[in-house]
């Protein structure tokens, strides 16, 4: 009896730490875009969404909105697949979605803002100053630009987050062409 | 020897389905340990700097309330911005998952006035919003879109005419 009391908490034990180590492993959304290295998760809020989606979503991004107010996408990659790294530079394109409300912002490995000299977080509509439906461009590099640039952290890789407010039903389903771009210089 | 490993088996599933289903509760905690703030109290930011938690969106400026509503129904109420492009008030269960988002079409006039209950409140009327909540604890999300400095001044003043009251059972 006593054995088999230890082999259920070993039991337990080891799914618990399997548990951690998946969610270690995952450090974005769920559901890939087809065509592009960004990810979403469209579940949010909605009886749909996973056990296992509720808890990357709450490791990922805690206090989220459903689908019909915002739209997350994160990316770790580049469009060739590779991991974003510091050490590199990109050129990011796009075209300005059909809301008032989206930005792209950059965060560090541990989800926070990167730390720079010019205060400077992410791109939107008015600081980029494109309308809806106009291309748009920025450069992410750790060396200071002219231009629209946005600084990389020091060193080590980094995420980029889209998020689309109250997106126009003409957004879904999302197709890849309405993503941005990224591109390694 | 066969069932025991059978069970092994089981008890790893139900450990690792356990594990996901805690996680978000125990980041809720964490979350509220982080930010350090008693519960039922209004706790106004500024725009977010690269020492806020969770991927924040530096485009808002938020204002959070931790609740419990162990000691009877919660009373909110303030202005709606009316200068601003995007402001909403989302609820959040105890284990961080939205339930419900209000915006400014939702109330009547040019304030808002929330009772978060956890059960149906009958006493609600006219500009009034009742919002049921689905477990005791959670968090409310005030978000509002900040564009330049005087947007920043703005939504500092609207901070300041939000209210918060805690409705004693025996009210």
């Amino acid at each position: 009896m006593k054995n088999i009391f230890w082999l259920a908490l070993i039991a337990l034990v080891v799914g618990g730490i399997l548990g951690f180590t998946v969610l270690s492993f995952r450090s974005l959304a769920p559901n890939t875009i087809k065509e592009t290295s960004w990810k979403t998760n469209l579940q949010i809020g909605m009886s749909s969404e996973s056990i296992f989606q509720k808890a990357l979503r709450t490791k990922v991004g805690v206090f989220a909105l459903p689908k019909e107010e915002v739209v997350y996408f994160m990316v770790d990659k580049d469009d060739e697949g590779n991991s974003l790294n510091a050490d590199d530079k990109y050129e990011i394109t796009g075209i300005a979605p059909a809301t008032k409300i989206w930005s792209i912002t950059m965060y560090d490995e541990q989800y926070h803002l990167v730390q720079n000299s010019i205060a400077r977080y992410h791109f939107n509509a008015t600081t980029l100053n494109v309308e809806q439906g106009e291309t748009y461009s920025f450069t992410v590099s750790r060396e200071k630009l002219i231009g629209n640039w946005l600084p990389a952290p020091q060193k080590g890789g980094f995420l980029l987050c889209y998020r689309v407010y109250q997106p126009p039903a003409l957004f879904f389903p999302i197709q890849s062409s309405t993503l941005p771009s990224i591109r390694k210089l | 020897m066969r069932s025991r490993v059978i069970l092994f088996f089981l008890l790893v599933g139900l450990g690792y389905w356990t594990f996901l289903y805690a996680y978000p509760y125990v980041v809720q905690m964490a979350f509220e340990l982080k930010i350090g703030k008693e519960r039922n109290t209004l706790i106004h930011s500024k725009l977010p700097s690269p020492s806020t938690p969770d991927t924040p969106n530096p485009d808002f400026i938020y204002t959070l309330v931790f609740y419990d509503l162990s000691n009877g129904n919660l009373r909110l109420t303030g202005k709606i911005p009316d200068g601003l492009d995007y402001f909403s008030i989302a609820f959040y269960e105890s284990n961080t998952f939205f339930y419900q988002l209000l915006k400014p079409q939702d109330f009547k006039e040019s304030h808002f006035e929330v009772i978060l209950s956890e059960m149906q409140d009958t006493k609600v009327t006219g500009n009034m919003v009742n919002v049921v909540s689905p477990s005791k604890t959670g968090t409310i999300i005030f978000r509002y879109l900040c564009k330049s400095q005087r947007d920043t001044n703005y939504i500092s003043e609207m901070q300041k005419k939000s209210f918060l009251t805690l409705m004693r059972n025996d009210e």
